[in-house]
């Protein structure tokens, strides 16, 4: 047996040129499809997911947790014991700039910050009570996306593609919309960690080409084809030889999927067709350069959903005060930050609705923590892992409704306390994966997601 | 009732240890709770919460958050508690007076439970498809893969398939057709969405009785399909976005089972989508989004004092006025907002408002929809609201009385005046006399008078007549008369402002004049088009200004180098203009006159 090492240097063209099988002719070799949809545990309610990221930590008192005690309060010094904070220049307490309104017939309270969202408040579930592990962005980062504080694990898109597969032949099973905001922690953040390579998230840019090397070199198709033969013949035989290691099995997926993607991203990026009052909707038009470029991604996002991408991750722009972390300048950094993802995210879900997919598509809004309710120096809020907001609709959410509560000034949880673990245990749940089941064998245990964590909630589905 | 259970037990052991019987839900279990529970605890009712009437259903809690039975665990199983319980208990099941099985027949139950509650049709659906299909239906599925749909169950536990074929780009051979038959009788969720080929016959899709979601959208379907749809009882879900149904396929789309139906797309005329509505009276129909509404919002949100905007004042209309005159107002029509003296937009609500006015405090009251919504000041939120009795057919005006109290008025047929108190229960009730039943004609701008009468205007009965609160009329105005041009002018009475002085300025819609009436009913004033120079159009809303100008809106305006609302003063000389292209004017509350205030308000 070749060690991994050799073999890659005996494979035909060396390093990172694997055969490809039968990719031309659509050959079927055991699944029709490499990652082929798989069987969930139980019926799902969702089959597909786009997650918001909101990189930076937004703040709960001035976006969906409203707290009439803390401009009672405004101007004094916390009464209640504070945890160190990662800049240790706490203030006083700090009123929201922003009023709150009720929307809809569910009265849920959404602040001015997203008024748009207001419109769909009877589409959103609330959770309030959100804790992080850690009140530093890449251990946080780390935590919202893998489950686990430290680098080096499967994001959890790179978790929902392991164990459902894609519905999309030609397009990859879990996509990062990139604002062009690298989070804290990197872009290891949306990696495969221990799992099959084919499972990382494939990051399409905000530019054109949305993707590197999806165009072909080769002045005609047929010119590329044979070079593509050539390699899979070379190749043909150390494939049969080493008996489907999993690594030559993913690392060739994924040029098959290179392949194909030729074909179907072009047209994912082409929106000329859709109407002039979509991308009203979505705010292609906006005044507001940030939210032209976020309404874009949102319009992507739907778009990969409807030819089949399981997992889509959006991140947000750079040019809004370093993403939600307003350290200082609160008003200034959320209210554009607000700006640019307001409208385009309210769009997304009305745009979902009207087309019948918002039942089977879970959203997720969420940060990686929240924000103090005492200030930061004079104007800004500082990190708060202690308690925090973030919203899912759609997929089988219940909408119109709040769960969980922090103490009066927004500071800490006080009922029904979530982690990370708890989020990603019921999105899976809503996808039909039972958290305790789904398991790769790594460094001699079956790890999960979810670890050994994670309780489902019913309360949050409809 | 011990003995004859003891003896009972002690047989059945005895015989059960000879054969060995190995109880399964559909032949032993499942005939004992249809004759006996699921009356009770079925599809038609659901005492406690409790259905008995599927093996899933035995796994699943109620209300009190235990399923009906432990498996291997009998003495935990609520459903044997209840069984076992004497009939004297409240609590026993099947209750006292009903027939109830036979110690012979819980034992089996108690037997099943004990051994696992087996059920072999659940056992056989966990298995895979490839393990559980006979050969012609799993070579249906194959066949359909290699086509490039996706044909696999829908979870490791059931026996209901998906099949999305969307991969076959909408275009389906009849063997297509006749592998998704092969297999029809197992799915259950179907994504057909772009299908471009017909089935090869109308009635095709009636043979999916297991089907619960089904996606059709952007399809174009018959009204034969359509009808085919109907009888799917288990269809929870049907999307036809995008899809193109003639009007003949509209009205034939009968789906009233369905707990959601997607239509944004389907063209049809108002009285066919009402149709449709009434047809699905338990369904939620959704269809398009509304581009107004984000509009709407985003203008709003501008004047937010920490929202972030960048962006130009927005603009829609322009006031132009030779001596000057600057109005901030409230516009009600298709657009209906705030707008400032400046021109820029202030505040926008929902389109169409039929009356509407600014609060002191700064709220907005409109009648718009069907409703009197009050607003609150700068945003969307609703803080009061009435809604139209659904035995009426429209609700018109709304008026904010000193007293909190809001005057609207119901057309339809039980025209009637109301003032409904802050809490939003009917206060007075006033029945009206418009003479027609023709509800849109009825009656328009009512108001009350300070003594505490209530002002009229009738439009087909030409007449404005003046009510006490116990709904006796007590004065009335003609509006057919002769020197106004009698029946034939159309003098319909839209608006009747009652003036300190006692006289009533009327606004007669389709006769475009506008009329002062002393009480005894003669023309003390009249402006009509050969004043005006043809701006009336239909004059609807109005307000009389504290320094005697009367504001008229013409509702009717439709060339947009016309105004909507003009102003003239008393001696009929248009002194200010409204030029708005992008809306009608239905009525309008003025708000200030060049930075004054325009209280207090007669319109």
């Amino acid at each position: 047996m070749f060690s991994r090492r050799e073999f890659l240097q005996k494979s035909a063209m060396g390093f990172g040129t694997l055969a490809l099988s039968g990719v031309m002719e659509q050959e079927l070799l055991g699944s029709p499809m490499p990652l082929y949809p798989k069987v969930p545990h139980f019926a799902a309610r969702a089959k597909q997911v786009i997650f918001l990221y909101m990189d930076g930590g937004v703040s709960q008192v001035d976006s969906f947790d409203p707290k009439p005690q803390l401009a009672k309060e405004h101007g004094q010094a916390p009464k209640f014991s504070v945890d160190a904070t990662v800049f240790n220049n706490n203030g006083n307490l700090l009123k929201s700039p922003w009023e709150f309104n009720r929307y809809g017939e569910s009265g849920l309270p959404v602040s001015d910050l997203f008024p748009h969202l207001g419109s769909c408040a009877d589409d959103l579930c609330v959770v309030r009570s959100m804790t992080a592990f850690s009140p530093n962005h890449p251990n946080a980062n780390y935590a919202l996306h893998s489950g686990h504080a430290l680098s080096g694990r499967p994001s959890m898109g790179a978790w929902v593609s392991y164990g459902l597969g894609t519905l999309s032949q030609n397009l990859p099973s879990y996509v990062v919309i990139h604002g062009g905001q690298v989070p804290a922690g990197g872009m290891q953040n949306f990696g495969n960690g221990f799992l099959p390579a084919n499972h990382q998230g494939s990051i399409f840019l905000n530019e054109h080409p949305v993707l590197q090397n999806t165009s072909p070199l080769e002045k005609s198709a047929e010119i590329q084809k044979q070079k593509l033969r050539f390699l899979h013949e070379v190749d043909g035989n150390l494939e049969a030889r080493l008996a489907h290691a999993e690594a030559i099995e993913s690392a060739i997926q994924n040029y098959e999927l290179a392949f194909r993607m030729q074909m179907e991203v072009p047209d994912v990026t082409d929106i000329s067709g859709e109407t002039d009052a979509t991308k009203k909707l979505y705010g292609l038009d906006a005044p507001y350069q940030n939210t032209r470029t976020y309404a874009a991604q949102c319009l992507m996002a739907r778009r990969l959903v409807e030819r089949g991408v399981r997992f889509v991750e959006l991140t947000i722009n750079p040019g809004n005060g370093d993403r939600w972390d307003q350290h200082s300048n609160l008003i200034d950094g959320h209210q554009k930050n607000a700006a640019a993802v307001d409208q385009p995210i309210a769009g997304l879900i009305k745009d979902l609705k009207s087309r019948g997919m918002l039942d089977d598509t879970l959203l997720v809004f969420s940060g990686e923590f929240g924000r103090t309710p005492f200030a930061q120096g004079t104007n800004g809020r500082d990190h708060n892992p202690q308690g925090f907001s973030m919203w899912m609709a759609g997929g089988g959410i219940k909408g119109g409704m709040t769960y969980g509560a922090t103490d009066e000034y927004g500071y800490r949880v006080i009922e029904n306390k979530l982690t990370v673990h708890d989020l990603h245990a019921n999105m899976l749940h809503l996808m039909g994966i039972d958290h305790k089941r789904l398991t790769y064998r790594y460094s001699g245990r079956d790890v999960r997601l979810t670890d050994v964590h994670g309780e489902i909630i019913p309360e949050l589905f409809s | 009732m011990r003995l004859p259970l003891a003896l009972a037990l002690a047989t059945t052991t005895f015989s059960l240890r000879a054969e060995e019987i190995v109880y399964d839900y559909d032949e032993h279990i499942a005939p004992i709770l249809r004759e006996y529970c699921i009356g009770c605890h079925g599809p038609d009712k659901q005492k406690s919460k409790f259905r008995l009437d599927s093996f899933e259903r035995l796994m699943t809690p109620g209300s009190s958050d235990a399923a009906p039975i432990v498996p291997f665990v009998p003495m935990e199983s609520p459903l044997l508690e209840y069984l076992l319980m004497p009939k004297s208990d409240e609590y026993a099941m099947p209750p006292e007076d009903e027939p109830s099985p036979s110690t012979d027949e819980i034992l089996i139950i108690a037997q099943w439970i004990y051994h696992g509650a087996s059920s072999r049709e659940a056992e056989r659906a966990k298995l895979p498809l490839e393990d559980r299909f006979d050969p012609a239906p799993l070579a249906a599925v194959m066949r359909l893969r290699a086509n490039g749909a996706i044909v696999q169950k829908l979870s490791a536990l059931d026996a209901g398939l998906l099949a999305d074929l969307r991969g076959l780009s909408g275009e389906l051979t009849p063997d297509n057709f006749s592998d998704l038959t092969l297999i029809a009788a197992w799915i259950e969720e179907m994504n057909l969405s772009g299908l471009k080929s017909s089935p090869p016959d109308p009635s095709w899709f009636s043979q999916f009785e297991r089907l619960k979601v089904l996606n059709l959208s952007d399809t174009a379907l018959s009204a034969d399909q359509v009808s085919a749809l109907t009888p799917l009882g288990a269809l929870a879900r049907l999307n036809l976005a995008n899809s193109t149904l003639k009007p003949d396929a509209i009205a034939a789309l009968t789906v009233p089972q369905a707990e959601r139906l997607f239509i944004r797309g389907l063209t049809a005329n108002r009285k066919i989508l009402r149709e449709l509505q009434a047809r699905h009276p338990d369904t939620e129909v959704i269809g398009d989004w509304d581009l107004d509404q984000t509009d709407i919002v985003q203008q709003n949100a501008r004047h937010d004092s920490n929202a972030f905007d960048p962006g130009e004042p927005i603009i829609l209309g322009r006031q132009v006025s030779a001596s000057g005159i600057k109005h901030s107002l409230l516009l009600c029509g298709k657009f209906t907002g705030i707008i400032s003296e400046d021109n820029e937009v202030l505040w926008r609500g929902p389109s169409g408002a039929r009356d509407g006015m600014v609060l002191p405090n700064g709220n907005v009251l409109l009648s718009v929809q069907g409703e009197a919504r009050e607003y609150r000041a700068g945003s969307q939120e609703i803080v009061w609201s009435y809604q139209l009795d659904e035995r009426n057919a429209e609700l018109g005006t709304v008026f904010r009385l000193p007293t909190g109290n809001t005057l609207v008025v119901e057309r339809g047929v039980l025209p009637r005046l109301l003032e409904v108190d802050p809490a939003g229960r009917i206060a007075v009730e006033v029945p009206l006399q418009p003479e027609t039943d023709n509800s849109h004609m009825q009656t328009r701008m009512a108001r009350k008078l300070p003594h505490g009468n209530y002002l009229v205007p009738h439009l087909l009965a030409f007449k404005i007549k003046e009510y006490t609160p116990t709904g006796e009329v007590v004065n009335v105005i003609p509006t057919d008369l002769p020197e106004l041009g009698g029946r034939e002018a159309r003098n319909w009475p839209f608006t009747a402002i009652r003036l300190a002085n006692g006289n009533t300025l009327a606004n007669l819609t389709n006769g475009n004049k506008t009329v002062e009436f002393a009480p005894d009913g003669t023309v003390v004033w009249r402006v009509d088009n050969d004043d005006v120079d043809g701006r009336f159009a239909d004059p609807c809303g109005g307000q009389r200004l504290p320094n005697g100008n009367t504001v008229i809106c013409s509702y009717g305006q439709r060339d947009p180098t016309k105004p909507r609302v003009f102003e003239i003063n008393a001696h009929k000389e248009v002194v200010w203009e409204l030029f708005f292209p992008p809306s009608t004017a239905h009525e309008v509350h003025v708000l200030t006159t060049n930075g004054q205030s325009t209280d207090p308000l007669l319109k």
